[in-house]
C-alpha cells in the first residue's frame, strides 16, 4: 500500500515537472506559444501598392512552386504548401510599412509543426524581390 | 509494481516534453521551378475583367466534381479539391489557381493553375504529395476555360 502511494506520488511529480511554474492556464497557454511558434521573419519592401505586392507574394510562392491553400484579402494573408513529397507550409502576411513600403511576414510550418529555420522564409524573400522588381526597360 | 504505476506517468511527461522531429533538410531547400513548367501552369487572357477568368475556372472546376476548398475573389484565389477513395485509403487531387492583372496596361488577365495529388490513411494524416505533372492536364484545363470564356468572347493570348 505505501508503495502504491509512492509511486502515485512520483508520478504526479513526473507529470507536474512537465509544467512546472505554471502560474495559470493563460501563462502555460503563453508559454506554450514562446517555445513553439518562432517569430515570423519579416522583411521590408518597395511597392508600387499593397494589392500588387500581395498578388505578386502569391506569384513569388508559385514560383517556388508551392500550391495555394487559402487566401485572405482583408488580413494580407496566403498560405501555400510544397506541392511535391514535403508538407512544407509558407504563411505569408503583406501589409502596408508606409506609402512606398510594404513588410512581409512569413512564419513556416512542417506538418503543422513550426520550423525555426530561416532558410524557407530567406528563399521566398528572394523569389518575391524577384517578383517585385520592375523588368528592365528596352531603349 | 511501482513501474507500472509509473508508466503511464512517464509516458505523458516524455509526450509533452519532447519536440517534433525537424523536417530533413531537403524539405527546407526550395529553388524557383524551371520556365517551362511555369508556361505549363500559366494562361493568359485578353480581358481585363478577372472576375469572367474565375467564373471559367469555377465552371470547369465544379463540372469535374471539384468543391471549394478556399476562395477569396479580392487577391483572384481559388482552391478546389475532390476526393477520391480506394479502400481505406483517401486521395485528394487539389487545384489551385490564381488570377491577376497583366500586360502593360493591365488589359490582359494571367490565369496560373498547379494541380496536385495528396494520399491520406484512414485517420486522415497525410501519407503522401505529388504535383500533378502531366502536360496533358493542364492543357486540358485551360481548353476548357477557353470554351468557357468564348462564350463571353474573351480570347486566349499567346501562351
Amino acid at each position: 500500500m505505501t508503495g502504491r502511494r509512492t509511486a502515485g506520488a512520483l508520478a504526479l511529480t513526473a507529470l507536474l515537472a512537465t509544467h512546472a511554474h505554471a502560474e495559470s492556464p493563460f501563462a502555460t497557454l503563453s508559454r506554450g506559444r514562446a517555445a513553439n511558434a518562432p517569430l515570423p521573419v519579416t522583411r521590408d519592401f518597395a511597392a508600387p501598392s499593397l494589392e500588387v505586392a500581395r498578388r505578386l507574394a502569391i506569384s513569388a510562392l508559385q514560383d517556388l512552386g508551392f500550391a495555394l491553400e487559402a487566401a485572405n484579402s482583408e488580413a494580407g494573408t496566403i498560405s501555400a504548401s510544397r506541392l511535391d513529397a514535403h508538407p512544407l507550409r509558407l504563411t505569408v502576411t503583406v501589409g502596408a510599412r508606409d506609402e512606398a513600403t510594404i513588410s512581409a511576414a512569413v512564419v513556416t510550418d512542417h506538418a503543422g509543426t513550426p520550423v525555426a529555420d530561416p532558410r524557407p522564409a530567406e528563399a521566398f524573400f528572394s523569389a518575391y524581390a524577384a517578383a517585385l522588381s520592375p523588368p528592365p526597360e528596352i531603349d | 509494481m511501482l513501474l507500472r504505476s509509473l508508466l503511464p506517468a512517464l509516458i505523458t511527461a516524455l509526450g509533452l516534453g519532447c519536440a517534433a522531429a525537424p523536417p530533413p533538410p531537403e524539405a527546407l531547400a526550395l529553388a524557383p521551378i524551371s520556365p517551362e513548367e511555369r508556361a505549363r501552369h500559366t494562361r493568359l487572357y485578353e480581358t481585363d475583367d478577372e472576375s469572367a477568368v474565375l467564373a471559367a475556372c469555377v465552371a470547369v472546376l465544379t463540372a469535374h466534381g471539384f468543391s471549394a476548398e478556399a476562395q477569396d475573389y479580392a487577391l483572384g484565389v481559388i482552391v478546389g479539391a475532390k476526393d477520391t477513395h480506394a479502400g481505406r485509403a483517401r486521395s485528394r487531387l487539389r487545384a489551385s489557381l490564381a488570377t491577376r492583372p497583366a500586360g502593360e496596361f493591365g488589359l490582359q488577365t494571367q490565369l496560373r493553375v498547379t494541380f496536385q495529388r495528396l494520399a491520406y490513411n484512414a485517420r486522415g494524416r497525410e501519407l503522401r504529395r505529388e504535383a500533378v505533372r502531366e502536360p496533358g492536364e493542364y492543357a486540358g484545363f485551360f481548353a476548357e476555360v477557353e470554351r468557357e470564356l468564348a462564350l463571353a468572347n474573351i480570347q486566349a493570348g499567346p501562351k
